[in-house]
């Protein structure tokens, strides 16, 4: 237990202290405004509703549908098109530094398939990369793929987004359109 | 906050029925208004935390390592989701609240598929969703499905090599009031030229998990 009250007992027909009796009351009060830890709390003592929320994790996330479409110029990492469309892209708070967790997966179609182009996709969290997939598949007019990450972050609030670019396997030309569809970014915040 | 006050007492003064009365009175009304205020930085451990306080998911096998390998029904969604090694790949019932819990939750998944058979070129095309359910019984089987737009991943298989895998990972948003919420997979063949084309799914793995706080 971590409270530790001065042991003072009096016995009977003895004279009681008022340093012993307010001592003791002192340290208790004292663990009680600060100083109470597992021991003082019964096992399985604390249920959902008496945590605060986002005390544990917090959620965010970016679901899309619409389509974005990026031209066979795309030879540089973007996070829109030229129309200013973006993939998807989120802002999570913090109050408490955190291991902020980031995963994409979505969903894309191909103006040209059967070449060795691929679409490289990555995840940046303020501006830093968190993750990438240089090589998807080239061979598919549709397909899909899913990424994950992981970055300590300060308190704070953070932007997490997603990027991608065209990138050619073994030298080849690249020269085809990508256009995103169905997509979701999520991003969890652990803080313990 | 829940501090407590306490009176000082300074040498000399009397120890009285009224300061032994104002310390107690101290303690008793802040006993039941502990916060985090009053517990020291780090000092709750796991076993301070009820079961499920935190996060929350359910207690069915969640993982289709069986192989069901059918004709896709051309076009949509079947009405049930779609069966690997005779199982429906579903996942719940959740007690998912998110009005009066406040809770989030994530639902995820993961498989390997496989089109037509190896070096055979095809034109099979398929599309991937999640769906949710309320109702559903998969004993019966019966309920009533809706897909989640943001979960639709579609794959071609056009000419090429056919297996490949796929993965998905979302944030339920619906704002429901149900206690018994499901999750199912569903499947269908996305090319009107060559549909009914037959797909192999194994290795798939659905689950959610609810996070309280």
């Amino acid at each position: 237990m971590s409270i530790r009250v001065r042991d003072a007992t009096p016995e009977s027909g003895g004279v009681v202290a008022p340093d012993d009796v307010m001592q003791s009351l002192a340290v208790l009060v004292d663990e009680l405004n600060g100083g109470l830890d597992a021991n003082n709390l019964p096992e399985e003592g604390i249920e959902y509703g008496m945590i605060a929320l986002g005390a544990f994790t917090i959620i965010n996330a970016d679901a899309q549908t619409g389509a974005v479409a990026f031209g066979a110029t795309t030879t540089e990492w973007v996070s829109e098109n030229s129309s200013g469309t973006g993939i998807n892209t989120l802002q999570i708070t913090c109050n408490t530094d955190a291991l902020l967790e980031v995963e994409w997966s979505g969903t894309w179609t191909r103006s040209t398939f059967g070449d060795n182009d691929a679409l490289a996709i990555r995840i940046l969290v303020d501006g830093s990369e968190a993750c990438r997939l240089m090589r998807s598949s080239g061979l598919r007019e549709h397909d899909s793929t899913y990424i994950c990450g992981a970055v300590p972050v300060t308190a704070g609030t953070h932007t997490v987004a997603v990027e991608c670019r065209q990138w050619a396997v073994g030298g080849g030309t690249i020269g085809r359109n990508d256009t995103f569809n169905e997509r979701e970014l999520v991003a969890i915040a652990h803080k313990r | 906050m829940a501090r407590v006050d306490f009176p000082e007492i300074q040498p000399g003064d009397a120890l009285d029925q009224t300061v032994l009365n104002t310390a107690a009175t101290a303690l008793l009304t802040q006993s039941s208004n502990i916060d985090g205020d009053n517990v020291r930085d780090g000092g709750l451990d796991e076993r301070n935390f009820a079961d499920e306080s935190v996060t929350w998911r359910p207690g069915t096998s969640v993982a289709f390592y069986t192989t069901g390998s059918s004709a896709i029904a051309l076009g949509a969604a079947g009405a049930n989701p779609i069966q690997v090694g005779g199982a429906y790949v579903d996942s719940g019932p959740y007690d998912y609240s998110p009005v009066t819990r406040l809770e989030k939750l994530l639902v995820k998944l993961s498989l390997h598929y496989q089109g037509v058979s190896p070096g055979t070129p095809g034109d099979a095309e398929f599309t991937f969703q999640l769906g949710y359910s309320t109702d559903w019984n998969p004993a019966g089987p019966s309920g009533t499905w809706t897909m989640i737009a943001a979960t639709k991943r579609r794959v071609a298989l056009r000419g090429y090599a056919t297996a490949g895998t796929l993965s998905i990972t979302h944030k339920f948003d619906q704002t429901i009031a149900s206690a018994t919420l499901w999750f199912g997979l569903f499947v269908w063949d996305n090319n009107a030229a060559g549909g009914n084309d037959a797909l192999t799914i194994e290795d798939a793995s659905l689950y959610g998990i609810i996070y309280k706080r």
